[in-house]
């Protein structure tokens, strides 16, 4: 683990940043870089990612610290900021009485745009967005999936150079998830648009992101890059097994504990993992043999032998314990 | 699945000055409002009294080459609140008092009809304006354009602002042309070149004002029918509170003065009560009064300029806190 991470220059730069509600403390002296690409941030409620996403957008003003985003310092340069970023954020937001088309096109002639190239460029990003004939109707009766569209198109149509995005799936079914995590792809490899996004879906940061920031209790617990958190520190093979017994509340993986008790009297080091694999250590050919008997031995099918690779959820647990630990 | 998806694409074309954003708001919250079918139709009862007081300019100029028209106006002068000194200058020379029977006139539209208009228009448009946003957290979308608080606050002020220009400033400004147009003689333009002047003081004084305060309502809650309750409470309050507490001073009047006289009205609205700084629709009228030079020389307005300045600092100093705090929760 590491605080510090990134080599190209880094669109997001904080630096002891401190926010306070009263005398809640919700950003404890946050430091980060954050380079182009897309970034994760992950962490539990109430760990600070949305006050750490307001702020830098401006709309929080923080107690002590420096922020500066794509070169452009808080809040001095706070308009370059704002013209330059498009924020998605987490709340139902919307303007009252006005159409879908209407509402990507007031976003866009407030970001700049003059009327006319402002609707030609709403109707193209809201195709993007996937919002069809629904544009016409007032966005008081637009579903949540389709306000949630509603809210990527008018994030995109200045076309900013950084994207931040508050739970940008929340809300959408599955299928339009992935429609929407494809777009997200699209925009970072195609598009060169660096984006930040912040969610609770693990499953979102391992199809998108490049890099990841996991925070808990105000703090910044973790950056570094998806790869280098996916390599383990120790070598070894991870190893899913059949669930042939009934787990219990005290032992919810049996087959695997099983395992690793025999493997225990083989002289084999193993863990039982959160997700009821087993990762064995220092696993060599010889040492493979003796699991395979140690398996045949206790009855144990093994469905699945592969190196072993740090779990995103492992490491985001890990951060998340170690972070309330420290804070007891 | 549109005709033609280009996907995504770059824009790089040219962006207007930061400075004018607010302008998008005011835009865009005037065409939303012209959305009501209810404010089309207040907007256009509106200019009624427009007509009735153009027909007025008319009988006046009239009322010049000829003799028989000069009593009922100066009858109608008399109603409007002219002095008697006026009065009597209507009947003997209505050339002499060209400026100031127009001056009264066009008070007179601002105060009596446009005042109750004004209430209902801007019942119907202002509640809404902060409100909404407050509810469905459109500020959010808002604050993150290149938008500081204080330019939402003057394109939310501009959108009341138009609005009430729209009933006020410019039926104003066409009665003077058309008085203009009406009058026999070519000078009227040297004579009266001051009332367009007066006109737009006298809307400014109105307005800002009143468009705080609306705003101060609408932000005070999310719910916009709490807001249009407190914007006309606090007229109707006032008014009360005024026509209660200036009872006696009223009934003191009337017996120092002695009944009316025949053909005279008893012009209880030109008794100057301390107390009319309780009610905002009697401190407006009062500078108004003020702003066309019908305000007696004797008296002073200072307390009515300070009341309207304090009451304009400090709704808009609400407004603004209210955003703020809603921002930073």
């Amino acid at each position: 683990m590491q605080l510090s991470a990134v080599t190209a220059t880094p669109v997001l730069a904080l630096d002891g940043v401190t926010k306070r509600y009263g005398r809640r403390t919700a950003l404890n002296s946050v430091s980060m870089q954050v380079s182009p690409g897309v970034t994760g941030l992950l962490g539990p409620n109430g760990s600070g990612k949305s006050t750490l996403i307001k702020s830098v957008m401006g709309l929080l003003r923080i107690q002590a610290g420096t922020i500066e985003v794509l070169g452009f310092k808080l809040p001095r340069e706070l308009k370059a900021i704002r013209d330059h970023v498009g924020y998605l954020p987490e709340d139902d937001c919307y303007i009252s009485g006005l159409t879908g088309i209407e509402s990507v096109r007031f976003m866009a002639r407030l970001s700049g745009m003059n009327p006319r190239e402002g609707l030609r460029r709403s109707h193209e990003v809201l195709d993007f967005a996937d919002i069809g004939q629904e544009r016409y109707r007032n966005v008081e009766t637009y579903s949540t999936g389709m306000r949630q569209k509603l809210k990527f198109a008018q994030a995109i149509v200045h076309d900013p150079q950084l994207l931040i995005l508050d739970e940008p799936t929340s809300g959408l079914d599955p299928e339009q998830r992935n429609s929407m995590l494809r777009k997200i792809r699209n925009l970072a490899q195609r598009h060169g648009k660096s984006i930040l996004i912040s969610t609770h879906i693990l499953h979102d940061v391992r199809s998108v992101c490049q890099q990841v920031v996991i925070m808990a209790v105000g703090q910044v617990r973790l950056i570094d890059s998806l790869e280098n958190l996916s390599r383990p520190a120790q070598q070894g093979v991870n190893i899913a097994v059949e669930r042939r017994q009934s787990a219990t509340v005290e032992i919810p993986y049996p087959d695997a504990v099983l395992l690793q008790q025999t493997l225990q009297d083989s002289q084999l080091q193993s863990v039982v993992r959160r997700d009821g694999s087993l990762w064995v250590a220092d696993v060599n050919d010889a040492d493979r043999s003796r699991l395979w008997d140690a398996a045949g031995r206790c009855g144990v099918h093994i469905r699945q032998m592969s190196s072993a690779k740090n779990s995103l959820d492992e490491i985001f647990f890990q951060a998340v314990q170690e972070a309330s630990r420290a804070s007891a | 699945m549109p005709l033609h998806d280009v996907g995504y694409r770059a824009w790089d074309g040219a962006i207007s000055s930061r400075l004018l954003r607010w302008w998008v708001i005011a835009i865009v919250g005037v065409q939303l409002s012209f959305r009501s079918s209810w404010l089309s139709r207040t907007l256009i009862v509106s200019w009624i009294p427009a007509i009735m007081v153009g027909a007025l300019f008319f009988a006046y100029e009239q009322s010049i080459v000829t003799q028989q028209v000069r009593e009922p106006i100066a009858m109608i002068v008399a109603m409007a609140g002219g002095s008697s000194e006026l009065v009597e200058t209507v009947m003997r020379n209505p050339e002499d008092a060209r400026q100031q029977v127009w001056a009264s006139l066009i008070m007179s539209f601002f105060r009596y009809p446009q005042a109750i208009v004004m209430l209902l228009v801007v019942g119907i448009v202002a509640p809404r304006l902060i409100s909404y946003d407050l509810r469905n957290r459109g500020y959010l979308l808002y604050f993150s354009r290149p938008i500081r608080i204080w330019e939402y606050m003057l394109g939310k002020i501009s959108i009341i602002w138009f609005f009430l220009a729209l009933i006020t400033t410019i039926p104003a400004l066409c009665l003077y042309v058309v008085g203009v147009l009406l009058s026999p003689q070519v000078d009227v333009l040297w004579l009266t070149w001051d009332l367009p002047l007066r006109i737009l003081a006298a809307t400014t004084v109105l307005i800002l004002p009143v468009a705080s305060v609306a705003l101060a309502c609408s932000a005070m809650t999310i719910e916009s029918r709490y807001a249009a309750f407190s914007w006309f409470a606090l007229w109707v309050v006032g008014w009360v509170s005024y026509s209660v507490l200036s009872m006696g001073e009223w009934e003191e009047h009337l017996r120092m003065r002695g009944p009316p006289r025949r053909g005279e009205l008893p012009d209880i609205i030109d008794i100057y009560s301390r107390w009319e700084l309780l009610s905002p629709y009697h401190v407006l009228g009062r500078t108004q009064q003020w702003v066309f030079g019908l305000y007696p020389a004797d008296r002073t307005i200072w307390p009515h300029l300070i009341l309207l300045a304090t009451v304009t600092f400090v709704s808009l100093w609400f407004v603004h806190r209210k955003l703020r705090s809603r921002l930073h929760s």
